[in-house]
């Protein structure tokens, strides 16, 4: 194959706009803050600079790093268990914020292994349901396995607290299980028993309902429960337009909890009006054009299963995170992909998007041969789904190799 | 090589395209509902999420602008803000003692001191932070607070406006409440002009309350705005006005004085009146502006309108001889009457003798329609456009609305109603030789730094041709001279006027009252080149109540000071030599008295114009008959003999005015000097008698 090796470089060139924007946003977010706590404007920009930097040489490290290698089974079960290890391992730290996140370091960095989770769980979910190719359908063979990793991960990081993550992690595995062909009656079941679960998180935690109460009418409360979700909202709508200009936000000066992390958005909206908003939403939306047609492109399944399950859990997380920011679900910690501050975040995402990347290095105007192969060995079966007929059938694009 | 899947072939249907699409769709419309949501945000509710963001990121302290001048024309200060000592107590102080700091407030300002406490403490409790303990407290209390150094309470700098020359035009200024806000007059009219513009210091503040950003907008301070008014001739008018009120006793008055050319009012009375300095608590009847505010029947002032339209339609001349039908005339069924039986005058002497049946009959020349629309030239029924508010229109009805035999009453100023201020510049357009100027208060407005921002430019238009004008002055000074008012003659100036007495419609009966009236006199000075119109104007003057007794006599007092304080050249004889007051009282030999008695007998002159007309609503002269109030004047006149006066050698003006001051009629022979007289000098008089003088010319 004499064909050269180019990554996507719409994909490429969002994200390194996405992680360079992260740290000006950081930047103006966090100055204040960081003056009045440590005396230095730059404490949080610097730490998040390196970061950034630190995972951009590593994004350009892992694209060039064949993505194939990671479907090796001793790489995803120890990827697995390394991450239940840190999960568990995160409990012999004291809370930071009244959680169990984050391994210290030496060197006073911090490690959050919930983030490597996330792409752990896609890792193995991809490889998983490559290796049940066919079998998508079968419950104990192929869905009990990944709802059951699913679920030990989900229940780790939940019990740190960090229910965004978990939430993400749900959000993650659902939409690898759906679009590799799984029964939609046990997602659905699933689906079911994920919201019992949240009612009974709710009843169990009645502050929990606080915060559903609080994001159903944030002004009702604007100076107990409804205080994030209000302060976020009035610097959205200052923002108007055209916005404050970028370091002019106001909301941030304490205003603003987690504005330089969690709320970053609304500094966004605050300091670059609609205008910055919208084009940030755009850029999401063009790193989720880019990222899918990669994962479709994909050689094989579980490149496809792998690249969908990065980019969706990325793009799913920014919606998410800006949802909450825009008061359009209730509030839930979860930093916003690239942008937000947090070094393990950063270097996970960017990591992640280097996976992505390779995958779409390798990629191939036909994609997923067996995906596309057995559209057309599904014919003559009733229960085919009516399938893209404008395209030409491709029957000899994919040739088997052996294990070398 | 790393392994590549080969999808160990199990022939199932893949969904995998169709489902990514699926996914890629549901983050697409989740994308689209955030875009949604930040528009509704970022538009929709910008302004309101802005107000609330400001709200708790900013604090601002409102600096007060100082409130601009108002000047006389000449300059001189009517009205200053100076900036003195307010105290708020701010009781989240921990260190503030209400009962301590009502216990001493209340002893520095003469306070009850258990309200204040109570408030204090209320305030204190309830955590307030700013509690108004004094404001505006003179010079002298301020140091005394300041020594008594009060934990939590501190002074703030606000203005206050003074009045230095206290109740002097008062009501043209008008006055300001605490926040210096104009609530009247003047004040009130160019609040915004002299409002300024309050500036202040924003805080942009953390969450914490630390402000860390600052910037301030500057107050503006409030323009001046100077005034028509000369304060020497408001001076002299409000003396007058004032003497007047004292003498005759009425409810209240009002005088104009009114610069004829440009329209400009030099003086405005209200008598009673108030000092701005403490108005909060002035009655609103004393705050009444009269002089536009107050609808009288002006009564036989309004003659000129009939006689202006009579001879600008050039249905009649000075000279015309007109039929004045003995004293009465039939219009409709209605008979209207004059107090003397007049046979057939010129129309000069039918104005000067205020005959109401050559009024009448004048107006029926004329005709309703183009009365009306000289009504309205003249700017009666429809406000001056004079920079006060309230000012009423007067009621004019329009001739559709008219009885039938309503000329019988407009034309002698009955059936419409009218304010000073809109016969001051019906009289002005006659001085002004048929073009009436609107009158106005406000010369121009200038900025802080002294500069003309806005001068006015009044509305002007002409009423009559100055061929008519220049015909009515000397017809209306023989009013002065022969007529009704000669206690209008001015020492060294000729003077032209009419006089007007009108009953007040009771409100009670809605028909005309025996025993109120309404005094005026409106007249202008001098005759060829008039520099003032003054317009007096008696409400209910107790006594005597014709026009020409009480009023005409505050229009020359006024006159003899303003005319000499313009400049303006004496165009004819003093009578009198210095002291000449003196010497002509003794001459008259008149006690109080018989002043008394005279002023009571020159009614006689004025019967005619006077007679009231009995019904409001179908107005019209009745016999009057023994009437009452007649009845007074007589025995009055009759019990009081007087002494007749040696008028030889005065000149005819002089003359005429020593009889009208004894309430005698003259009969005027030739011209000059007098030369004889008929009764002789010492002779006995009667009030309302006529005497006869001969006058010639010596050289």
């Amino acid at each position: 194959m004499a064909r050269k090796l180019q990554a996507d470089e719409w994909l490429f060139a969002a994200t390194v706009g996405l992680a360079l924007f992260g740290v000006v946003m950081v930047y103006s977010a966090s100055a204040d803050l960081a003056y009045a706590e440590n005396g230095t404007q730059y404490h949080y920009v610097g730490r998040q600079a390196i970061w950034t930097v630190a995972g951009l040489l590593a994004m350009m490290c892992v694209m060039q790093f064949d993505y194939g290698r990671l479907r090796d089974r001793r790489v995803v079960a120890g990827l697995v268990a390394g991450t239940v290890v840190l999960l568990l391992a995160v409990f012999l730290f004291p809370r930071i914020n009244g959680a169990h996140r984050w391994i210290r370091l030496p060197g006073g960095f911090r490690l959050q292994p919930s983030e490597l989770s996330k792409l752990a769980l896609a890792i193995f979910l991809a490889r998983f349901l490559e290796r049940r190719a066919g079998e998508e359908h079968a419950l104990w063979k192929t869905f009990a396995p990944c709802v059951l990793v699913t679920g030990l991960f989900v229940m780790l990081v939940a019990a740190e607290p960090d229910l965004g993550t978990a939430m993400m992690l749900g959000v993650t595995s659902v939409v690898l299980l759906f679009a590799a062909g799984a029964r939609l009656l046990y997602l659905g079941v699933l689906g079911g028993v994920g919201l019992v679960g949240i009612v009974f998180m709710i009843v169990l935690f009645p502050w929990r309902l606080g915060r559903v109460t609080a994001f159903l009418d944030p002004w009702a409360d604007a100076q107990g429960t409804g205080f994030q979700v209000v302060q976020s909202l009035i610097a959205v709508g200052s923002g108007g337009t055209e916005g404050l200009g970028f370091a002019q936000g106001r909301q941030k000066m304490l205003f603003l909890p987690f504005a330089h992390s969690d709320f970053i958005f609304a500094v966004v909206g605050e300091e670059l009006g609609l205008l910055g908003a919208l084009t940030l939403v755009a850029v999401f939306g063009l790193f989720l054009w880019r990222g899918v047609r990669a994962a479709r492109r994909a050689p094989d399944r579980f490149g496809m299963l792998l690249g969908l399950g990065i980019v969706v859990g990325i793009v799913a997380q920014a919606l998410f995170n800006i949802s909450v920011v825009l008061s359009l679900v209730p509030t839930k910690g979860i930093p916003l992909p690239f942008i937000s501050y947090g070094g393990s975040s950063m270097m996970l995402t960017l990591v992640s998007v280097g996976v992505l990347l390779n995958i779409s290095q390798q990629g191939t105007a036909q994609g997923d041969a067996a995906t596309t192969h057995r559209e057309f060995a599904a014919k003559s079966l009733p229960a085919a789904p009516p399938q893209r007929r404008g395209r030409a059938p491709v029957t000899q694009t994919w040739r088997p190799e052996g294990r070398s | 090589m790393p392994e590549r899947s080969n999808a160990k072939t199990k022939n199932r249907p893949d969904a995998s395209r169709q489902r990514v699409s699926i996914v890629v769709l549901l983050l697409v419309l989740w994308m689209i509902a955030i875009g949604v949501r930040l528009v509704h945000l970022q538009v929709g509710q910008h302004e309101q999420l802005s107000d609330r963001a400001r709200r708790q990121q900013q604090q601002s302290a409102k600096s007060n602008a100082l409130r601009g001048l108002i000047l006389d024309r000449n300059g001189h200060e009517l009205a200053r803000s100076l900036d003195v000592d307010s105290f708020v107590a701010e009781p989240t102080d921990e260190k503030f003692d209400a009962r301590e700091t009502a216990k001493k407030f209340a002893a520095v300002l003469g306070l009850d001191e258990s309200p204040l406490r109570a408030r204090l403490e209320e305030a204190r409790k309830s955590k307030r932070k700013f509690v108004w303990l004094a404001r505006q407290v003179d010079a002298e209390q301020a140091r005394r607070i300041h020594e008594l150094k009060l934990a939590g309470v501190r002074a703030v700098k606000e203005p206050k406006r003074y009045y230095p020359n206290g109740a002097l035009a008062a009501h043209v200024l008008g006055y300001v409440g605490t926040d210096d806000e104009g609530l009247a007059g003047i004040e009130l009219y160019q609040n915004a002009s002299l409002g300024g513009e309050a500036g202040k210091t924003v805080f942009d503040k953390d969450a914490r309350h630390k402000a860390f950003n600052s910037f301030e907008v500057e107050a503006q301070p409030g323009q001046s705005i100077v005034l028509t008014i000369d304060q020497n001739i408001q001076y002299q008018a409000e003396r007058a006005v004032a003497e007047a009120m004292e003498q005759t006793r009425a409810k209240s008055a009002t005088a104009l004085v009114l610069e004829p050319r440009t329209g400009e009012i030099l003086a405005l009375v209200n008598a009673p009146t108030f000092d701005p300095n403490g108005a909060r608590k002035i009655s609103e009847e004393l705050r009444k502006n009269q002089a536009l505010q107050n609808i009288y029947e002006p009564g036989s002032t309004f003659k000129i309108v009939a006689y202006s339209a009579a001879i600008e339609e050039k249905l009649a001349r000075p000279t015309d001889m007109i039929d004045c039908q003995m004293g009465s005339i039939n219009l409709l069924g209605r008979t209207i009457r004059d107090t003397h039986a007049y046979g057939t005058l010129t129309v000069t002497e039918a104005l000067a003798k205020s005959s109401n049946v050559a009024a009448i009959k004048l107006g029926l020349r004329v005709g309703k329609e183009r009365m009306y629309d000289y009504m309205r030239r003249f700017g009666f029924g429809e406000r001056t456009g004079i920079e006060l508010k309230g000012e009423t229109r007067g009621i004019v009805r329009k001739p559709e609305n008219w009885h039938p035999s309503s000329m019988g009453s407009v034309a002698i100023g009955q059936e419409v109603g009218v304010t000073p201020i809109q016969m001051a510049a019906a009289f002005a357009t006659i001085a002004n030789d048929g073009v009436r100027v609107a009158p106005h208060l406000v010369r121009e407005v200038r900025d802080a730094n002294g500069q003309a921002v806005q001068r006015t430019a009044p509305e002007t238009h002409r009423v009559l041709s100055a061929e008519t004008a220049r015909t009515l002055r000397p017809m209306l000074e023989s009013v002065t001279v022969s007529g009704t008012a000669k206690l209008a003659q001015l020492d060294g100036y000729t003077a032209a006027g009419k006089t007007g007495t009108a009953q007040k419609i009771d409100p009670a009966t809605r028909a005309y009252s025996k025993t109120k009236y309404v005094a005026s006199f409106a007249g202008f000075a001098p005759i060829e080149n008039p520099a003032v119109v003054i317009i007096v104007v008696l409400d209910e003057p107790a006594g005597s109540y014709y026009g020409g007794t009480v009023a005409a006599p505050v229009f020359r007092a006024i006159a003899e000071s303003v005319l000499p304080y313009l400049g303006v050249a004496p165009d004819t004889e003093f009578k009198t030599p210095a002291g000449g007051q003196d010497e002509l009282a003794l001459e008259m030999n008149a006690t109080q008295a018989n002043r008394d008695a005279a002023s009571a007998t020159a009614h006689h002159a004025q019967y005619s114009s006077q007679e009231p007309a009995a019904q409001a609503m179908l107005p019209q002269v009745v016999e009057r008959g023994a009437g009452g109030v007649r009845e007074v004047v007589y025995a009055a006149a009759t019990e009081r003999a007087l002494l007749m006066p040696d008028v030889r050698g005065r000149s005819v003006r002089e003359a005429a005015r020593i009889c009208a001051q004894l309430g005698l009629e003259l009969e005027a022979h030739g011209d000059g000097r007098a030369i004889g007289q008929s009764p002789a000098a010492g002779a006995r008089v009667e009030a309302g008698q006529t005497v006869s003088v001969e006058f010639g010319r010596s050289d």
